[in-house]
C-alpha cells in the first residue's frame, strides 16, 4: 500500500492532515485484460503455426531427396536419377544435380575405359619383351646391350658363359 | 515450434504485465501526490460535513474517479479521525502526524497491507 499525506491549515495553523492510501497495482491477469491478451496472443500463435506449416512444406522435398540419395547409395553408387514432382520449387536444383551426376558417371566411364586400354597395352608390351628376351637367351652367341652410360642393361646366358670362360684360370696340363 | 511460440507469448505477456504494473504505479504516485497537494489547499472546515451536507471526502468517493483507492481520511491535530472513507475490507492504519514540518507535505510512504486490510 502507498500512502500520501499532507497537512490541513485553518487560519494559518495546522488543524489536521489528510491521508490518502492506494493499493499497489497487482501483477497478473485480470478478467478485463483477458480479451486484450487473447487478441494479442492469437495472431502470434496463428503466425507461428502457419510459419511451421510453410517451413515443413519447403523442407519436405529435401527429405524426399535425402531418402532417394540413401536408396541410390544402397544400390551401389551413381546409377539412376532422383525424381521430384514438377510442382516442387526444387525441380531446377534437382535437374542440375542430375546433370552433375550424369557428367560424373560419364567421367567415371571414360576413366574405366582408359584403365582397360592401359592394362591391355601393358600386357602387350610385357609379351613383346618376354619374346625378345627368349630370342636373346636362345641365341648361340653372347649378346650384351649397353645403355648410354656404358652399363650393361641386357645380356643373354651365353654372355655369362663367355665371361666366366675368360676370367677363369686355364685348366692345368700335366 | 508450438512450444517456442507459447514461450514467446508467455514472455511477451509477462513483459507487458511488468510494463503495465510500472505504468500504473507511476500514475498512482502522480495522482496521489497531486490530489493530496490540492486537498491540502482546501480550508479545514470545508472537510467537516455539516448537517444535511456531504463532506468533500464523500463527494470524492461518490465520483469514483480514483481507482485503486484504499482509504482517504482526514485527521485532526491530535491524530483523531474526523472523516474517512475506505474501500471494501480496508481500515485506515493509525499514524501520528509527522513532527517535522518538512515531512508534512505530500510524502509517499508504504504501509504493510496486513495492518490495513481486515
Amino acid at each position: 500500500m502507498i500512502e500520501f499525506h499532507a497537512p490541513l491549515f485553518d487560519g494559518g495553523q495546522v488543524a489536521g492532515y489528510i491521508r490518502l492510501g492506494y493499493l499497489k497495482p497487482a501483477f497478473g491477469l485480470s478478467t478485463s485484460q483477458l480479451a486484450s491478451v487473447a487478441t494479442f496472443a492469437l495472431p502470434i500463435f496463428l503466425l507461428t503455426s502457419v510459419s511451421c506449416f510453410l517451413v515443413r512444406c519447403e523442407v519436405r522435398p529435401l527429405h524426399q531427396v535425402n531418402s532417394q540419395l540413401g536408396r541410390l547409395m544402397e544400390q551401389g553408387g551413381l546409377t539412376g536419377k532422383m525424381v521430384l514432382t514438377p510442382s516442387d520449387e526444387l525441380q531446377d536444383f534437382m535437374g542440375r544435380f542430375n546433370r552433375f551426376i550424369d557428367s560424373a558417371q560419364q567421367r567415371i566411364g571414360d576413366l574405366e575405359a582408359d584403365r582397360s586400354r592401359l592394362e591391355t597395352s601393358s600386357k602387350l608390351v610385357s609379351c613383346k619383351r618376354s619374346r625378345v628376351e627368349s630370342v636373346l637367351q636362345s641365341f648361340p652367341d653372347a649378346i650384351g646391350v649397353l645403355d648410354e652410360s656404358g652399363a650393361v642393361s641386357l645380356a643373354n646366358a651365353r654372355t655369362a658363359d663367355v665371361l666366366t670362360a675368360t676370367t677363369s684360370p686355364p685348366p692345368s696340363t700335366t | 515450434m508450438i512450444v517456442a511460440s507459447l514461450a514467446v507469448i508467455s514472455i511477451t505477456v509477462l513483459l507487458l504485465f511488468l510494463h503495465q504494473q510500472r505504468g500504473e504505479a507511476a500514475h498512482m504516485r502522480g495522482q496521489g501526490a497531486s490530489l493530496v497537494r490540492r486537498l491540502s489547499r482546501i480550508p479545514f472546515e470545508q472537510f467537516v460535513p455539516g448537517s444535511g451536507m456531504a463532506g468533500t471526502l464523500t463527494v470524492l468517493q461518490r465520483t469514483r474517479s480514483i481507482s485503486a483507492l484504499a482509504y482517504l481520511a482526514m485527521m485532526d491535530g491530535q491524530g483523531r479521525p474526523v472523516e474517512e472513507i475506505t474501500g471494501a475490507g480496508m481500515v485506515v492504519p493509525s499514524a501520528p502526524l509527522p513532527a517535522d514540518p518538512t515531512t508534512w507535505s505530500a510524502i509517499a510512504s508504504c504501509c504493510c497491507p496486513a495492518t490495513a486490510e481486515m
